[in-house]
């Protein structure tokens, strides 16, 4: 039973009760996407990719994902960046809105879209007055995968940034460095890995948004029809189809996630842990 | 009382042998997500908009209908056994705690899978087509209450994703299906014989628009006309398919011009995945027009109907038959005698579906 001493620092043996304990659930998070990737075979997979719906979602998705990342980023950095350095009454108020819509089920964030937006909604009057209508457009499509994915990435951003050290801080200060350029040469540069693992996660996030988008944005292949809507029509009618996006899904978000801990090395994690 | 409704309405869908139990077996932070977000939901006011909610696939297919009223009824009971404390009592002897979080947590959902059934009481189980929902409710209530000693559990969802259910081996007594070619697929399946099945119901299609008329729709002609916005269920659903029967017939007519058809195409804003999803594109004004069963529109205070004739309505029936496997299958034939006795007839004309027979 005496646990010896690793060299990175963790206690145990390799096959202690820790793993035994945490084996069902890994088993029990693989197995699905282990299945899903048994049932499509790669020529099935090569054969439906040319079809036009697959290519038609599998653009509308990286098309929106991308304006909602660059949404996400250049609207989330001010915010984490605040949340990062500043201490103000109700801090825990806004920190926790910006928590909830991680909470929130996609559907209730679609229809809480389309109380706000929409035709009918508390801000449909103005927006329509300026000729904006949002609903069943892409500009929907990113609206929705912004509200639920944003969160990812400004508390990861903000942990990063609150995790500068203060010294160093203050002594770029004392050089005079401005606001602008204290964020520039000092905190970004330094809490870039948990700014980028953040964006990353968003950005995997918004790729897998269903129930916003649909609630929302309507289904309209070419239009609003992202790959997880692809994939819930799909499964009606077209196992085929559906299995082919699921993949091409399960793809696109394992490699982005792998290289994202490769790249950062262990850097993210702890920087996540550190809250 | 009312209390007591939701418990019924609960327990009649978390029995043993009905399909979506297996759904029910979420990890215990989904309880706790999905009831903190249940008084979020109520917090925020925005319930009069949960006909949306049937969008979401795990609701819908968890629950009745789709709709997040009996969801999160359902729900509340379950919060009941969620043992939400356990996380904070991990200490000391981490082993023997872990292990007990584990055991709790598989009883708990196995508690559910065995909920307790009276020995002797018949439990039937019903698949039926999402937009029978309101109508079957009702006439399981009634055929509860003619026979004291039987549970329906009743499964909603498309008749598409039913069919999925059966032909991966769900156990099931009866199916009521809203179009004939999803029956068809059961019978090839071997799963239901051709002869056991028969129609008990028809519906019509009909054009809705949002009460205050936002595109000033008059008549059917003026769905063709630019820049409107319409739903309508996606092709695969049969919704939607008879949507396109529907222009066919327009087309064919002599009524209405052959640009007809192309015309309502492109105004087309969405494919919604069921037809209840048209219902509250509309109901909410999003969409100018949609296209939906009358049996939808009925219960809907806030669209106004624009009757389609019969000559350019398709004909919609639906068909209804006991499963060959079925586990109960005296009672499952008495189920579908009901449905189509006159106290079954009475409940479908209630809700806009006209009765097989008149």
């Amino acid at each position: 039973m005496s646990p010896r001493l690793r060299t990175d620092g963790a206690v145990g043996r390799r096959w202690d009760r820790w793993t035994l304990l945490g084996l069902p659930l890994l088993v029990f998070l693989a197995l699905p996407v282990v299945g899903l990737l048994i049932r499509s075979s790669p020529t099935a997979l090569v054969a439906n990719l040319a079809r036009p719906d697959v290519g038609k979602a599998i653009a509308v998705s990286l098309k929106t994902t991308l304006v909602s990342i660059m949404v996400i980023v250049a609207f989330g950095t001010p915010l984490a960046y605040m949340l990062g350095f500043r201490n103000f009454k109700g801090k825990r108020l806004v920190e926790t809105l910006v928590d909830l819509p991680t909470v929130l089920p996609p559907s209730v964030a679609g229809v809480a879209l389309l109380v706000a937006f929409g035709r009918r909604g508390l801000l449909g009057g103005a927006l329509e007055d300026l000729g904006l209508e949002i609903a069943f457009s892409q500009a929907a499509v990113v609206m929705a995968q912004s509200f639920v994915a944003a969160p990812f990435y400004v508390r990861t951003a903000a942990l990063g940034f609150g995790a500068v050290d203060k010294e160093l801080i203050q002594a770029a200060m004392l050089d005079g460095a401005g606001s602008w350029k204290l964020f520039r040469e000092v905190v970004l540069p330094l809490a870039f890995p948990s700014a980028l693992s953040g964006a990353v996660m968003s950005w995997a996030r918004a790729l897998g948004e269903f129930g916003a988008t649909i609630i929302f944005a309507g289904n309209f292949p070419g239009r609003t029809q992202t790959m997880p809507l692809a994939i819930y029509i799909g499964f009606e009618v077209d196992l085929n189809t559906a299995l082919t996006l699921s993949v091409i899904l399960i793809l696109l978000s394992f490699a982005s996630l792998w290289l994202i801990r490769a790249s950062l090395g262990r850097d993210a994690p702890e920087a996540q842990a550190s809250r | 009382m009312l209390a007591q409704h939701a418990f019924g309405a609960a327990s009649r869908y978390s029995k043993p042998g009905s399909y979506h139990t297996s759904h029910i077996r979420l990890p215990l932070l989904g309880c706790i997500l999905i009831s903190l977000a249940d008084s979020v939901i109520s917090s925020l006011g925005v319930l009069t908009y949960l006909e949306c909610t049937p969008l979401l696939p795990g609701l819908t297919r968890l629950g009745p209908a789709g709709k997040l009223g009996k969801v999160s009824r359902r729900w509340g009971v379950d919060r009941g056994w969620s043992p939400a404390s356990e996380g904070t009592r991990v200490g000391r002897r981490p082993f023997p705690t872990a292990l007990t979080v584990i055991w709790l947590a598989l009883s708990a959902c196995t508690g559910l899978g065995t909920n307790p059934v009276p020995v002797g009481r018949g439990a039937l189980t019903v698949f039926a087509a999402a937009s029978l929902a309101e109508p079957f409710t009702e006439i399981a209530d009634a055929f509860e209450s003619q026979h004291p000693d039987v549970d329906v559990a009743l499964n909603f969802a498309g008749s598409q994703q039913l069919v999925q259910q059966i032909v991966q081996g769900a156990s099931a007594d009866v199916f009521a299906s809203a179009n004939r070619a999803q029956m068809d697929v059961v019978v090839q399946e071997g799963r239901i014989a051709a002869a056991e099945v028969q129609d008990f119901a028809h519906n019509r299609l009909v054009v809705i628009i949002p009460t205050d008329n936002p595109g000033h729709l008059e008549d059917l002609r003026d769905l063709a006309r630019p820049d409107l916005k319409v739903v309508v269920a996606a092709p695969e659903v049969p919704a939607g398919a008879y949507a396109l029967a529907f222009l066919d017939l327009a087309v064919a007519s002599a009524d209405l011009s052959p640009e007809y058809r192309v015309g309502v195409l492109s105004n087309v804003v969405s494919h919604e995945e069921n037809v209840r999803a048209v219902l509250s594109k509309v109901a909410l004004a999003e969409a100018d027009a949609g296209i939906v069963y009358a049996s939808d529109a009925a219960g809907e205070p806030r669209v106004r109907m624009i009757e389609i004739p019969q000559s350019m309505n398709p004909e919609i029936m639906y068909p209804i038959a006991v499963l060959l496997d079925a586990p109960e299958a005296g009672l499952a034939l008495t189920f579908v005698e009901f449905v189509r006795s006159t106290s079954g007839a009475a409940i479908l004309l209630r809700h806009g579906f006209t009765p097989a027979g008149e």
